[in-house]
Formats: structure tokens, C-alpha cells, sequence
């Protein structure tokens, strides 16, 4: 069994094309972990110096932390020295009215219409400024609760829409009343949540071009009969190669989240674990999910759409004759709910697109929008959670899949 | 141990590959002849359980080979008349992963594949990658993957495709050697190779078995068929047209002519003894 699984990887991997991808994919991977937001290499000096600015304001978001985020804000913005010139006071208002502003207004802006550009500029100002918006947190929470339980209540009737309108406002309403979220330096772990949306172009790739040989190659290259009259060609050959795939896939996938890890680590470090992950504009979680336990998270759920992708490919090589074939086929079926880009709410049409786009195995790969907002399913009289349905969607259909695989493989027959 | 083959027919669409053919084989070396697209190929694959025919059964000792699966396929060599290799796999790599398919311990394993690409001379190679051997040497090291597992039945189809004649000679001492105990079932379209090997002859024909004897006997039903003659080389043209030639020999004057033919060709035609070329001839008439 174990010659069997090593040929079968080496089958697949040692390949020139396999190869050559496990490079480009690595470099790929590495130049993007150095990349910022604007596309330029980020520097360790200026991250060092976000990190010492920022860990100045760590700490539990409570009455006392907010009280003196307030009070910080508050004495630079008092500060003389941050304050504009007479004169550049003058031409600010000037500035103003030709905008739309009534005289009224532009006589009574208050002083933080005239703080110095440079101060506005400056990182720790605006650090300041994100602290203050942290301390928003638990008034945030409470109002998505709010909506959240409105929007159910009215889009769904009677016990369903009580139901999923309870949920919402339970999870929600714990993080504004006794959740304690925490204020940190993380920019480790919001690079390392980016990196996610990257695996369908590193490991996905991969996995098409090396696991999509795994049947249609035998056939393609009239192996089959060889393979098929041998004692266990049928039996434990099939094993082995799935077995084979599983350890490529994990091992790719895993390869990729160290070398993440570590990079970012040295990097970025990974300060702010204990941080709160939601910003309330594209991340409303409703989980009281720190940063380190959403990127575990996350990858639990990203190894189980590892494991959902390399299936649809498994199933696709077992039906299809030929290797490029399988490549193209798995490619359309794999990749195009990534690259089409995710419909606006519009109709019904959109959300069921929306919905469906969840379960696709490309999305589950990279798992990092799924724990975002807040979605459950009304079961049999029961709220279950997404989060909880998604995956074990896709093991029951990643073991479906494979099933049929199987027995696709071993039915083949043998023809010109 | 006896392989018997029960009224077996595969259908294409309206081709009839294989039509209700019957044989059972023994022990000993069994040469199957046919012309191109007789069904050959098409019968040795089901015999390997990789294809399903349409009706009819290939029963190992009274029981269907499906029915005995793996314990079936334990006993069988095959050498597909096409089969692939991969290509960046050694000779060694190869023949490594078909015994652990096939079963074999590790230690046996490679002690077998050893002395098998020995047997077959590609262990001074094994370590290069396949797809740098030349055609002959892909089809060598088939035959030494069909022998991996000491098979109890050897099913090898075309062997001899490639090779030259210092290995088709080769080839058949290794054959000869392997026999005895064991059933093995080989198809060509060329006869020496199974001429001077075989012990029994069968002749398929459109998918069925037209004639089947032991090698020595199997002339027979044409004993009275084959002539020797000499015309005038003005004449050839004129016998080509109307007999089977299987063979023509220029002797001064004239050409000596060998003919299958049922009823004598000319009065000065003489009986003469009959080979398996001209059995062949006279079965595949049309067709070759
Ligand atoms: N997959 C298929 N689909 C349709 N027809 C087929 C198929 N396989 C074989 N045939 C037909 O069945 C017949 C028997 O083919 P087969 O390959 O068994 O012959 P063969 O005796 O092995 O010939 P050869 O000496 O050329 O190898 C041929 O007429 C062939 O065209
Ligand atoms: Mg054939």
C-alpha cells in the first residue's frame, strides 16, 4: 500500500508542469505576503512603527478605555499647536461655501475642521481615530442587532421569523451587552484573513492541474488495462490514489498556511490575537470571535472545502477520458464562482445566486467571508446556523462524490 | 484448471465483435489467430475483467470470473495489445508499482522485478525514464510486467509487436519455459510465432472460433489443399487471380507456385504438405 501511495505521488507531482507550478505558486504566495493594500512592499520599519503606536491603546474596550481614548482625542484636537493659522482658517472657510455650505454652518465648524494637514496625516492620529471607532463596538453590535432582528421578523412570517429574529438578537445582543472585546495592534492576522482570498489561485490551481490526472490520466494514456487487470487494481489501487490526493491536498493547503503564518509572523508579527475581528462594514460577524479563534475558525472550514474542491475534481477525472479534459471541465466547475463576482441583492434571482455561492467548494476554500455576517437556516423548526450547515454539506457531498468515483472507476471498461 | 469461455458475444452497435464464441482452455500454450478486427482483442479483454460483454461468461473452474474477482485477477498476467506506460516513471518505478498491485511483498517484489528485467534485458536501463526507451524495449518491459505475479494464466496479446527477430526469439524460449502448469493464450496475426511454440491453434474469424486442433493436427482439414506448380511467368497473373498464392519462387524459366485451393488448380499441380501460412491463407482468403 505504501509503494502504491508513493507512485501515485509521484505520478501526480513529479510531473514538469507540477513542479513548475509548486514555484511559481510559492513565489507567487511570497510576493503577496510582502505586498500592502496600495501593492507596494511593505517595510519593517513602518510596520514596527504602526505596531508600538497602536500597542499604546491595547487593552479591554471598557468604560475606562473609552473614557480615555475620548480624552486623548480630545487634547490633541485642543492642542494650539495642531491648530491652523488664522489666516489658513480663513481660506478653509472660503473653501467651504463654494461646496454648498450655508455661511451659517461654515461660522460654526468646530476646531477639528482645523486641525494642521500634517496631523491629519499623521499615523498616530488616525490610529487614534480607528481606537475611537473601536470604541463604537458594542453600540454597533447593538444596532445590527436591531436590524437584523426587525429585517427577519418582517421578511419571514410567524414562528420562522420569530425564530431566526430570536438568534440574530441573541448573538448580536450578547457581543453589545456582555461580550468584552479587546483593542490591539493586529496586523498580522487581518493580513493573514486576506491571504484566504489567494488560496483558489494557489492551492486550488494546483490541485486542478495535479489531482485532475488522477483517473482520466490511466485512461487517457491506456493505462487503464494494466491497472484494471491487476489484483487490486480495483480494490485497494483506488484507496491509494485517493489516498495519494488526500495528502496532496492537505499538504499543499498546509504548506501555504505555514509558510502565511510564518511569513506574516516575522512580518507583521502576531500581536492582537485576543483582538475582536467584526469593523461592521464588511465584517458584521455576529461570533464573539477574537482573531485568533476566527482564523482557526476559518481554516477548519477551509480544510473541509480543500477536501470538498480536490472531490469534484476526484468525481470529474473518474467520468471523464481525458486528462486535459478533466483539467478544463474542473477549471469551469471549480473556479468561475470566483471569478464571476457576487451579484448585489437584487431579487430573487440574486440571493438564491448568493446562496448557492456559499456552498460552492471554491468559497469554502476560502472560508474567511463565511464567518462574516450573520445567516441561519430554519430546519425542521430549528435555527441551525450557516456556519454549522456548510461544512457538513460538504462532507456528505465530498463522500458522495468520492463514492461515485469509486464506482465509476471500478465499472470502467476498457475500449478503443 | 481449466478456463472456459461460454458462448460469449460482444456487441458494438451492430458490429458483432465477439459472436457467441465457446472454447475452454488448458494447460500448455494456445495460439489465437485471426485476421485484423476478428475480435481478438476484444476477447482477451473480457477474459481480463475489464470489459463487460454483452452475454456469455468466462467461468475459472466452473465459476465466473467476476464472480471471483481479485481472487481471479491474482492468477492472470495480461499484456495488452495497446497499453501506455508512465512516462516519467522508471523501469524500475514501473515494475515496483505493478508487484504492489499485484501484491507482492516488498522483499519478493524486488527480487522479481529483478530478475524479470534481467530475463527480458533492460536491467542495465531500469533506472532511465521510460519514455527514453525505443518501442521494442516498452514492449519487453511489458511482457516482464504481465510475468510480475508468476501468473497461473498468461493472456498476451500481439507479444511480439516490435520486436526484432533475435527477441521474437527470445520471447518464445521465454514462453516455451513458462508453459508448463499454466494457461496461457496468445494472439497474433503472425504465425511462426506461434507455429513452432503452440499446442493447440484456434482461428477466430468475424468473432467466432472457425477452427480449433492441436498444432500438429491442425493442418489437417487442409491436407489435400495446398499444390505446388510451375507456369510460365506469363501465367502467374492468371492463378493469382483465381487461387491463393501463398507463395511464389522463381526457378529459371518458370515460377514455382504454392497454391490453397480445394480442388486442383492444374493438371500437373502436385499434393504437397500443408503450414499453419497456408491454413491461415485459406481461412482469411478475403480479408489479408
Ligand atoms: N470500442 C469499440 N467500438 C466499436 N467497435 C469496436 C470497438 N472495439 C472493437 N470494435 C470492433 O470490433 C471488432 C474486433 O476488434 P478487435 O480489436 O477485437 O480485433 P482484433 O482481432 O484484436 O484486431 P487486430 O488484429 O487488428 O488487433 C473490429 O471490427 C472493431 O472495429
Ligand atoms: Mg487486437
Amino acid at each position: 500500500m505504501l509503494t502504491m501511495i508513493r507512485l501515485e505521488l509521484k505520478k501526480m507531482l513529479i510531473r514538469p508542469i507540477s513542479l513548475m507550478l509548486i514555484l511559481m505558486i510559492l513565489a507567487v504566495n511570497g510576493i503577496i505576503l510582502l505586498l500592502n493594500n496600495e501593492g507596494n512592499f511593505v517595510t519593517l520599519q513602518d510596520i514596527e512603527m504602526q505596531r508600538v503606536e497602536q500597542s499604546q491603546y491595547a487593552g479591554k474596550i471598557n468604560e475606562n478605555w473609552i473614557g480615555r481614548i475620548h480624552e486623548t482625542l480630545k487634547m490633541i484636537r485642543e492642542n494650539p499647536d495642531n491648530l491652523m493659522s488664522e489666516t489658513e482658517k480663513a481660506r478653509v472657510r472660503k473653501e467651504y461655501l463654494p461646496r454648498g455650505y450655508t455661511q451659517e454652518h461654515v461660522e460654526n465648524m468646530d476646531r477639528t475642521a482645523f486641525l494642521k494637514p500634517e496631523l491629519l496625516n499623521s499615523l498616530s492620529y488616525n490610529l487614534l481615530l480607528d481606537a475611537k471607532y473601536s470604541a463604537e463596538f458594542y453600540n454597533h453590535a447593538q444596532q445590527i442587532s436591531d436590524m437584523q432582528e426587525e429585517l427577519y421578523r418582517t421578511v419571514f412570517e410567524g414562528k420562522k421569523g420569530e425564530d431566526l429574529a430570536t438568534k440574530a438578537e441573541t448573538m448580536y445582543g450578547y457581543l453589545a451587552q456582555h461580550y468584552i472585546a479587546h483593542y490591539n495592534y493586529n496586523l498580522g492576522w487581518h493580513k493573514l484573513n486576506f491571504m484566504q482570498s489567494l488560496m483558489p489561485f494557489t492551492v486550488g490551481l494546483f490541485l486542478l492541474v495535479t489531482i485532475s490526472t488522477i483517473f482520466s490520466r490511466e485512461y487517457s494514456q491506456k493505462t487503464d488495462s494494466l491497472i484494471l487487470s491487476a489484483k487490486y487494481g480495483k480494490s485497494r489501487l483506488i484507496y491509494a490514489k485517493l489516498l495519494a490526493a488526500l495528502i496532496l491536498a492537505s499538504g499543499i493547503w498546509l504548506t501555504i498556511q505555514v509558510m502565511n503564518l510564518l511569513v506574516i509572523g516575522w512580518l507583521f508579527s502576531l500581536q492582537g490575537g485576543e483582538t475582536f475581528v467584526q469593523d461592521w462594514v464588511v465584517n458584521s460577524s455576529p461570533f464573539a470571535l477574537t482573531q485568533l479563534t476566527n482564523y482557526i475558525a476559518v481554516s477548519v472550514v477551509s480544510f473541509i472545502g480543500v477536501i470538498f474542491f480536490a472531490s469534484v475534481i476526484i468525481l470529474i477525472s473518474a467520468k471523464t477520458k481525458s486528462s486535459f479534459v478533466s483539467i478544463l471541465i474542473s477549471s469551469i466547475v471549480l473556479l468561475f464562482p470566483v471569478v464571476i463576482p457576487l451579484p448585489g441583492a437584487g431579487g430573487v434571482a440574486g440571493s438564491i445566486m448568493g446562496e448557492t455561492m456559499l456552498f460552492m467548494p471554491v468559497r469554502i476554500l476560502i472560508a474567511a467571508n463565511h464567518f462574516t455576517f450573520f445567516r441561519a437556516y430554519y430546519i425542521l423548526g430549528k435555527v441551525i446556523l450557516m456556519q454549522w450547515v456548510i461544512p457538513m454539506v460538504a462532507i456528505a457531498a465530498s463522500a458522495f462524490m468520492v463514492t461515485i468515483a469509486i464506482r465509476t472507476v471500478k465499472r470502467h471498461q476498457v475500449e478503443n | 484448471m481449466e478456463l472456459k469461455i461460454n458462448n460469449l458475444t460482444k456487441q458494438y452497435g451492430s458490429k458483432l465483435a465477439v459472436d457467441r464464441f465457446s472454447v475452454t482452455f488448458t494447460e500448455g500454450i494456445n495460439g489465437l489467430l485471426g485476421a485484423n478486427g476478428s475480435g481478438k482483442t476484444t476477447l482477451m479483454r473480457i477474459m481480463c475483467d475489464i470489459l463487460r460483454p454483452t452475454s456469455g461468461e468466462v467461468l475459472l473452474d466452473g465459476v465466473n470470473i467476476t464472480t471471483l474477482d481479485e481472487a481471479y485477477r491474482e492468477l492472470l498476467g495480461y499484456l495488452p495489445q495497446y497499453f501506455g506506460y508512465y512516462p516519467d516513471f522508471s523501469a524500475w518505478d514501473f515494475m515496483l508499482y505493478f508487484s504492489a498491485l499485484k501484491g507482492l511483498p516488498k522483499l519478493t517484489a524486488e527480487n522479481r522485478c529483478k530478475e524479470l528485467l534481467d530475463t527480458v534485458g533492460l536491467y542495465e536501463v531500469r533506472k532511465k525514464k521510460i519514455k527514453t526507451y525505443s518501442g521494442g524495449m516498452r514492449q519487453r518491459l511489458g511482457i516482464a510486467q504481465a510475468l510480475i505475479n508468476d501468473p497461473k494464466i498468461l493472456i498476451l496479446d500481439e507479444p511480439t509487436v516490435g520486436l526484432d527477430p533475435k527477441e521474437r526469439a527470445k520471447f518464445r524460449n521465454i514462453i516455451s519455459d513458462y508453459a508448463i502448469g499454466k494457461i496461457i493464450l496468445l494472439s497474433t496475426h503472425i504465425v511462426s510465432d506461434v507455429e513452432y511454440i503452440a499446442d493447440r491453434i484456434m482461428i477466430m474469424k468475424n468473432g467466432q472460433l472457425s477452427q480449433q486442433a492441436t498444432t500438429d493436427r491442425i493442418c489437417d482439414s487442409i491436407k489435400d489443399f495446398v499444390w505446388s506448380l510451375q507456369v510460365a511467368p506469363k501465367d502467374v497473373d492468371s492463378y493469382n487471380s483465381r487461387f491463393i498464392v501463398s507463395n511464389l519462387k522463381h526457378s529459371g524459366e518458370m515460377v514455382e507456385l504454392r497454391i490453397v485451393s480445394e480442388e486442383r488448380p492444374s493438371e500437373r499441380a502436385a499434393n504437397v504438405s500443408p503450414n499453419l501460412e497456408d491454413l491461415y491463407l485459406y481461412h482469411f482468403k478475403g480479408e489479408v
